[in-house]
């Protein structure tokens, strides 16, 4: 450092420092704004805290007081919000079991008018005609369509000896003999009025005339005229329904009637034929010259 | 509104009647029979059918011959067909869906199932 001979500083030397102090004091005043923002921020900040304070003391104390009131009527309010939910499910379960009675009730109403459909058109075709082959191709149609059978025979009962005779056979190919003495079995059991089904069917391709799958005694009264015996259901027909019985029971009695009364009226046609033969001969006037 | 006219081919008069029967549970309906596949065409030619349900095996024209000439002619080629026949078999079912039926119900058929696929046949028409 240069120094005048005295030993203070020299003239460039003291501006130097006095430029340097100046520069100090404006540090310091900066520091000393600084310090006294600082410390006004630190003021704000201690009220603010304690404003908070007492903020969250008074929730506390507004919180505490009512609480329990407050608590027993939510609490009141929850447990009748449940009462109303445990009776809006009680009546929820009510309907939905009704409803599903009433599904089933009319799933069985819609069987049962299916069913009656089906007896009533079945019934209706077999009154249709007095024709005795007619009545027979009805039977046929109704063990086809109705019933699903695709081997069957309808046979007569011989009043004298009981052997039985085809009348009508569907499906079974040559292996249907005309005539079938009942020995044991569903068709002697048939003759004697009662009715058999098996089940659960047998083997389809194993099919013997003595054996049906089902037989139906044709009775008028107690009296049997004849038999219907089914030997093969349709392919897509593993069984026989709730309907097939109810036919086979209207078969049992409608087809009987309406076969007997056909061949009965086919017999009357022939006799009334043959006596307006014989009347028509008799009273016809004599040929001249006779 | 128009009825709904059906068509019902089938040789067999108990199923005819059957199936007329059935179908007349339906709202608003007409129903229409034929007794072969060549009675039908006469009848399609003379009046407006909406739908038409036939049987396969039928005497003078079967009913995959019906439904092929059905699907041939232009005035007819997009009208619902169901089939319902004694013919289980699978084959028979392929077949007459490949040549155009939109349904296949064997026999014997269910009233109530015969009308839930009409109902939505005609829907899946009318949409």
């Amino acid at each position: 450092m240069n120094r005048s001979r005295d030993g203070g500083p020299r003239d460039g030397e003291r501006d130097d420092l006095s430029a340097r102090g100046e520069e100090l004091r404006n540090m310091f005043n900066r520091a000393r704004a600084f310090t006294e923002e600082m410390l006004r921020e630190n003021e704000s900040l201690r009220f603010r805290v304690a404003g908070l304070e007492r903020e969250v003391e008074q929730a506390a104390a507004k919180g505490s007081s009512p609480a329990p009131e407050a608590v027993a009527k939510l609490t009141e309010r929850v447990r009748a919000l449940e009462r109303e939910r445990d009776d809006l499910l009680a009546r929820f379960r009510q309907v939905d079991a009704a409803n599903r009675d009433v599904g089933t009730r009319y799933e069985d109403i819609e069987t049962q008018n299916s069913h009656l459909a089906n007896l009533y058109v079945a019934s209706y075709q077999l009154h249709a005609t007095l024709k005795f082959s007619e009545v027979l191709d009805t039977v046929r149609e109704i063990l086809i369509n109705l019933i699903g059978a695709e081997g069957f025979a309808v046979f007569w009962v011989d009043d004298r000896t009981r052997h039985l005779k085809r009348e009508l056979s569907q499906g079974m190919g040559s292996g249907m003999p005309e005539k079938i003495r009942p020995g044991k079995g569903p068709l002697l059991d048939a003759v004697q009025g009662r009715s058999y089904y098996a089940d659960p069917i047998p083997d389809p391709k194993r099919v013997d005339a003595t054996r049906p799958i089902a037989c139906i005694p044709l009775k008028i009264e107690a009296r049997v005229i004849g038999v219907i015996a089914i030997y093969r259901l349709l392919q897509q027909k593993s069984r026989f329904a709730p309907l097939d019985f109810e036919l086979f029971t209207l078969l049992a009695g409608h087809a009987a009637t309406a076969l007997f009364s056909s061949k009965l009226y086919q017999r009357s046609e022939k006799k009334l034929s043959e006596l307006q033969g014989f009347l028509d001969l008799l009273t016809a006037p004599s040929p001249p010259g006779s | 509104m128009n009825a709904t006219t059906f068509l019902v081919v089938e040789d067999s008069p108990t199923m005819r009647q059957l199936l007329a029967f059935s179908l007349r549970r339906l709202k608003d309906c007409r129903i229409i029979e034929a007794v072969d596949g060549v009675d039908a065409l006469k009848k399609l030619t003379t009046e407006r059918v909406d739908l038409v349900i036939t049987d396969i095996n039928m005497p003078m024209m079967d009913g995959l011959k019906l439904i092929a000439v059905i699907r041939a002619n232009a005035r007819t080629k997009t009208l619902p067909i169901i089939i319902v026949t004694t013919e289980g078999a699978e084959e028979d079912r392929k077949r007459g869906l490949e040549l155009g039926a939109n349904a296949y119900i064997p026999k014997p058929i269910h009233p109530s199932e015969l009308l839930k696929t009409v109902a939505s046949l005609l829907e899946h028409v009318r949409s």
